[in-house]
């Protein structure tokens, strides 16, 4: 087990390093930040004195020695926007993020799994029906799209919610929800098709010959199957929704997360900061690949330590 | 005239259809339409005061609060540090200045005495007023002058703001109250600058968070900033002005156009920037800026050798041009058409014997074929997202010019390398729609800019233009100052450099117990705004 | 279902075919009198404008059905290109294997742990989105999936006994490939190409929500919602037809995968169309 992990850590070591390298030379080539700071028509002059201050004029390479060496000591430089620390304003902008994903991820989880497990039971059935074409829509549906259809309908045609912003738990609930649309539908569709296969597994159909109750059969037996399915399947929507939906949802609702940042800082061409929310993130990425991958070994003997995926 | 159009109820119908078929699949409650809201969906601090400021038990004068929706957020609050709208909108209640604008735009004094007086060809002097002091207690004096003036000056410091102070090289103190401003020669502009510099604590101003921690002499006192989220603010009970209606302010951030209506619709924010013109019936009550302050206007390349370098290919792309339509139909009537030049009527250098190129199809056709332009294919460069409907615009714009038969290939390149092609001095884009604004309201850095050959963004080549330009600069005489951009501003008619389109102003939505007019230069000052309960 | 599914692509393709000719107006004839005419439905609609105007005056649906043909090619092109990059990558992993194998394995799955849309937006931040540079950037978010995908039915195909027995009488690579391994990978590969398809538009419309993908004047229906939503108050049909024509082809497309996995596969019948759910994650749109 212990050098399972350190394996699996000297993996992710090297995915946030190539990210980063990747990062640092696509965001070099991003539109020059100095042209969002000043007025159209600002003079030569200016223009060249704050691009000096910015240490923007240095060659590539010097940059990049510098980069390297400041990123180790988790310095990533100032923000051009905000004119502080980079790491600074994606610390302060994580917290709203992981409550969103947290709420939208469990919410999804939780919601997904009970109508797979109900429709899973009997296949075919009118629920069966219902929740699977469901599971459609949510899997189909654009996430901004519905996140800009609720505003109209429940935050001013209903008055139930605020449109954006954040604050207290009534500010979380429409975004959580749209966040969670897509996982509910996913997670659906994965937990019933497992649950359909292990309620067709051999074993299972001998605990039904030994006359075991329905109940018993769906908890202990196909339930335990198709929650590693569910799993990895739930590990995969953790990683989309804090690197891809979290960017769409917090759009939409202003929420000040680091997606809501990042899209920011792409406006204003602020390097450092895209930097840094990309170093963060895939920080968080491979972390939580590691705790599936752990948690997928623990739960399902017959994968060995080692073999991932 | 085109009258705004009632909200439909139809469609509302449609997504409530939608959201049902949601709702019912998320096992969430049946979507009964629901008769009032409930009290959370009220933002924090819409009546109440924020809980910030220290409550005595004792009776006090009761807190208003107003709630102020920008649709962006600045980067930094230090004054001198970034130029941001955003920036400007805020501070401008927690700064002074030596010289100010009252709401018409007129330049009166700040903190001085008076609005300026040249000693020399490159000394301005200003007195101070006294006993103003800074909201930590620093005093505002001639040091504080000089330290604001030297530190946004300072290269090391290099901020986007020193343009606005052009040929300022120092400042000296004189005696306590009395400073020097001095400059590289000559310059009329410098009580217009001033209005452009904040004054700033010496000490304070010099602590790394003096941009999270901004202090000023203003009405107002910086409060706390949530990142993301708000600025807020309260009165300053010693500003020499007196009482202010508003107590607390809060400026909430929220980019999302659709989501910053909303806010006022549902009595979240008192009062939100940059209403669009469709939904003015929305709202409670809007207000527009006297003047426009941007200017959309496309640049024509009038240079030997480009395709639009024939003077009547140019004139007929100004006749092709329905602008009353743009003004009318885009902006609903909100957008002026500009006076055939980039000036503004309140900007100094205005030149009102000139007339917008009437809108004429068929003498602009006509002027294509005298010029052998007929089929004429040029490309037309522009931004996206950078001010109000300026894709709209641009996508307006050449589809009239397809209607006369020339053909605009819009090209909408990455902000920067917009940016690029507006400077680039060697290869002048065919047309270029540009967004200008000026916020010293004064035509020299318009015409500087624009009408001067060698200006950043001027397309043409060398004319009289660039001599009464250069003239102006240094003439102290404000009337031969104005002729000079006057004659400036005919000869760019005359030869149609660009194509004037509309001055649009700054559009303001607020709820029914905001009473308040927006100012000239379309900055919200909270001292002139009274609540009603 | 699958017939709905079916039906919906073949609309979809018929309508960006022929574009031209089934859209009523010109998509970019503006008209500044007409603008925000309401739909038909709506007091103030007529059937002059079916699904109304936009902030242009142009008609919506005109640019909805034009803007089918880049929601639907930028799908294409991204999926072949990364089909095609992603089986010739997996077919040498499965087929070589070893050292080979499991180095480019290893770069997959590095590839995978990549924050996608993030990377995807920071790269067309640089780049400027344009309609090729967004369709090779979907494409490397995806072609992984493939390699993966035939890596393994390449492998699991090696197993069958009359590979095994083609290789003992020494058939070339290239013919065992072809003759063997290849009609064992073409059913499943297409349901996964279709399936990503799916993904790609969502992806797609969401990066032009941004402002990241599709630039004017060209359009698509992702770009339709990010303009509308200014007018999400005064016009509110300008963002509710070009996302129902989102959700309406993704829909389908998700079906008629599902229903090819079950035709593929006999097992699957009793699922239904189920297969929409094993779609690597990852993806938001």
């Amino acid at each position: 087990m212990g050098r399972y992990l350190l394996k699996r850590l000297s993996q992710a070591v090297l995915v946030v390093i190539s990210v980063m390298v990747v990062v640092f030379v696509v965001t070099r080539l991003i539109g020059d930040p100095v042209a969002v700071m000043l007025p159209l028509e600002a003079t030569e002059e200016n223009r060249a004195l704050l691009e000096a201050q910015l240490g923007l004029d240095r060659p590539i390479l010097v940059q990049l020695g510098h980069y390297v060496v400041d990123a180790v000591q988790l310095d990533l430089g100032d923000s051009l926007w905000q004119r502080r620390p980079a790491m600074d304003i994606v610390l302060e902008r994580l917290s709203p993020t992981i409550v969103l994903v947290v709420a939208g991820f469990a919410l999804g989880v939780l919601l997904g799994a009970l109508i797979g497990v109900v429709s899973g039971m009997r296949p075919g059935g009118w629920v069966d029906r219902v929740a699977v074409t469901l599971g459609l829509l949510g899997v189909s549906l654009p996430q901004f799209w519905i996140g800009l259809v609720f505003i109209v309908f429940f935050s001013v045609g209903l008055g139930w919610f605020p449109t954006s912003g954040s604050g207290g738990i009534e500010f979380l609930v429409l975004p959580a929800i749209v966040l969670a649309l897509p996982i509910v539908g996913r997670i659906a569709l994965v937990t019933r098709s497992s649950m359909i296969d292990e309620l067709n597994a051999q074993h299972v159909k001998d605990a039904v010959a030994r006359g075991v109750s329905r109940a018993r059969i769906v908890m202990a037996h196909a339930f335990k199957g198709a929650g590693i399915a569910t799993i990895t399947i739930a590990g995969w929507e953790l990683i989309g929704a804090l690197a891809g939906g979290a960017v769409v949802v917090e759009t939409v609702y202003a929420w000040p997360g680091i997606g809501f940042t990042v899209i920011q800082a792409i406006e204003r061409h602020d390097i450092i900061l895209v930097q840094a929310v990309v170093f963060v993130v895939a920080i968080m990425v491979v972390t939580i690949n590691i705790i599936v991958d752990v948690t997928y070994t623990v739960l399902d003997p017959r994968v060995k330590f080692g073999r991932t995926r | 005239m085109n009258r705004v159009r009632r909200p439909s109820r139809r469609w509302l119908g449609l997504v409530a259809v939608f959201a049902l078929v949601l709702a019912a699949c998320g096992g969430d409650d049946d979507a009964t339409p629901a008769t009032e809201a409930p009290a959370t969906t009220q933002a924090p601090a819409t009546t109440e005061a924020p809980a910030t400021t220290a409550a005595p038990e004792e009776p006090e004068p009761a807190e208003v609060g107003v709630v102020v929706g920008l649709g962006t957020e600045p980067g930094s609050l230090d004054p001198q540090a970034v130029d941001q709208f955003a920036m400007f909108t805020i501070n401008d209640n927690v700064f002074d200045k030596l010289v100010t604008r009252n709401a018409d735009g007129d330049l009166v004094p700040g903190v001085a005495t008076d609005l300026g007086t040249p000693l020399d060809d490159t000394t301005w002097q200003y007195t101070v007023q006294e006993g103003v002091s800074f909201h930590n207690g620093e005093p505002l004096n001639a040091d504080a002058v000089v330290h604001s003036v030297l530190r946004i000056i300072d290269p090391d410091y290099a901020t986007p703001l020193k343009d606005n102070l052009g040929t300022v090289v120092g400042a000296e103190k004189v005696d306590e109250y009395t400073v020097n401003i001095l400059t590289s020669g000559p310059d009329p502009l410098i009580p217009t600058r001033m209005t452009l510099l904040y004054l700033v604590p010496p000490g304070a101003s010099q602590e790394a968070d003096f941009g999270d921690n901004p202090v000023g002499s203003g009405p107002y006192r910086f409060v706390s900033w949530e990142r993301g989220i708000a600025v807020e603010l309260e009165a300053n009970p010693d500003h020499r002005g007196g009482a202010s209606a508003v107590t607390n302010a809060r400026f909430t951030f929220i980019e999302e156009y659709g989501t910053r209506l909303a806010g006022v619709l549902n009595d979240e924010i008192d009062l939100m920037v940059d209403l669009l013109p469709e939904d003015n019936a929305r709202v409670d009550q809007s207000w527009t800026t006297p003047t426009g302050l941007k200017q959309f206007i496309v640049s024509l390349n009038a240079r030997a050798g480009s395709p639009v370098e024939d003077v009547r290919v140019r004139q007929a792309l100004n006749y092709a041009v329905d602008k009353e339509a743009i003004a009318q139909g885009l902006f609903s009537g909100t957008g002026e058409i500009l006076q055939g030049q980039m000036l503004n009527p309140n900007w100094f250098g205005f030149n009102p014997d000139l007339d917008p190129y009437p809108y004429d199809p068929d003498r602009a056709r006509a002027l294509l074929e005298e010029a052998g332009a007929t089929g004429l294919e040029i490309q037309l460069v522009s931004l996206v997202g950078n001010s109000l409907l300026d894709r709209e615009t641009t996508e307006a714009v050449a589809a009239f010019w397809a209607e006369v038969g020339v053909n605009a290939e819009i090209f909408i390149p990455e902000f920067s390398e917009y940016i690029d092609r507006l400077i680039d001095r060697e290869s002048r884009p065919d047309a270029i729609f540009v967004p200008h604004d000026n916020i010293l309201f004064d035509g020299d850095r318009t015409l500087s800019a624009y009408y001067h050959s060698q200006g950043c963004c001027g397309s043409m080549d060398p004319s009289e233009a660039d001599d009464w330009i250069d003239a102006a600069r240094t003439e102290i005489d404000q009337a031969e100052r104005l002729r000079l951009y006057q004659a400036v501003g005919q000869a760019g008619h005359d030869e149609a450099w660009y194509v004037w389109l509309i001055s649009i102003p700054n559009v303001f939505a607020g709820t029914d117990r905001i009473d308040w007019s927006a100012r000239a230069d379309g900055l919200i000052h909270l001292v002139d705004v009274g609540v009603s309960s | 279902m699958a017939l709905f599914g079916i039906f919906v692509l073949v609309l979809l393709v018929v309508t960006a075919l022929f574009a031209p000719i089934i859209a009523p107006l010109d998509p970019n004839k503006q008209d500044l009198g007409a603008r925000l005419i309401p739909p038909f439905y709506a007091e103030g609609g007529s059937f002059a404008h079916v699904l109304g105007t936009d902030q242009l005056g142009r008609d919506v649906f005109s640019r909805l059905i034009h803007g089918t043909r880049i929601s639907l090619t930028i799908p294409l092109v991204a999926v072949t290109l990364a089909g095609i990059v992603g089986i010739a990558v997996g077919l040498l992993a499965g087929y070589r294997g070893g050292r080979t194998d499991s180095v480019i394995m290893r770069i997959v799955d590095t590839l995978f742990s990549f924050p996608g849309l993030l990377l995807a937006l920071t790269i067309l931040a640089v780049v400027g989105p344009s309609f090729w540079t967004l369709a090779i950037v979907l494409s490397l978010r995806i072609w992984m999936v493939f390699a993966r995908m035939t890596r393994g039915l390449v492998l699991s195909a090696r197993e069958a006994e009359y590979v095994e027995a083609a290789e003992l009488i020494g058939a070339s690579p290239v013919r065992i490939m072809i003759r063997h391994i290849a009609p064992n990978l073409t059913a499943p590969l297409l349901t996964l190409a279709v399936l990503e398809s799916a993904h790609v538009i969502l992806s797609e419309a969401a990066l032009s929500f941004l402002g990241l993908g599709i630039q004017p004047p060209q359009t698509s229906w992702g770009l339709e919602v990010a303009i509308g939503r200014q007018y999400v108050f005064s016009a509110p049909w300008l963002i509710i037809f070009p996302g129902l024509a989102i959700a309406v082809a993704v829909l389908g497309i998700n079906l008629l995968a599902s229903w090819l996995r079950v035709a593929a596969d006999p097992k699957e019948s009793a699922k239904r169309f189920a297969g929409a759910a094993d779609a690597p994650a990852g993806w938001s749109g």
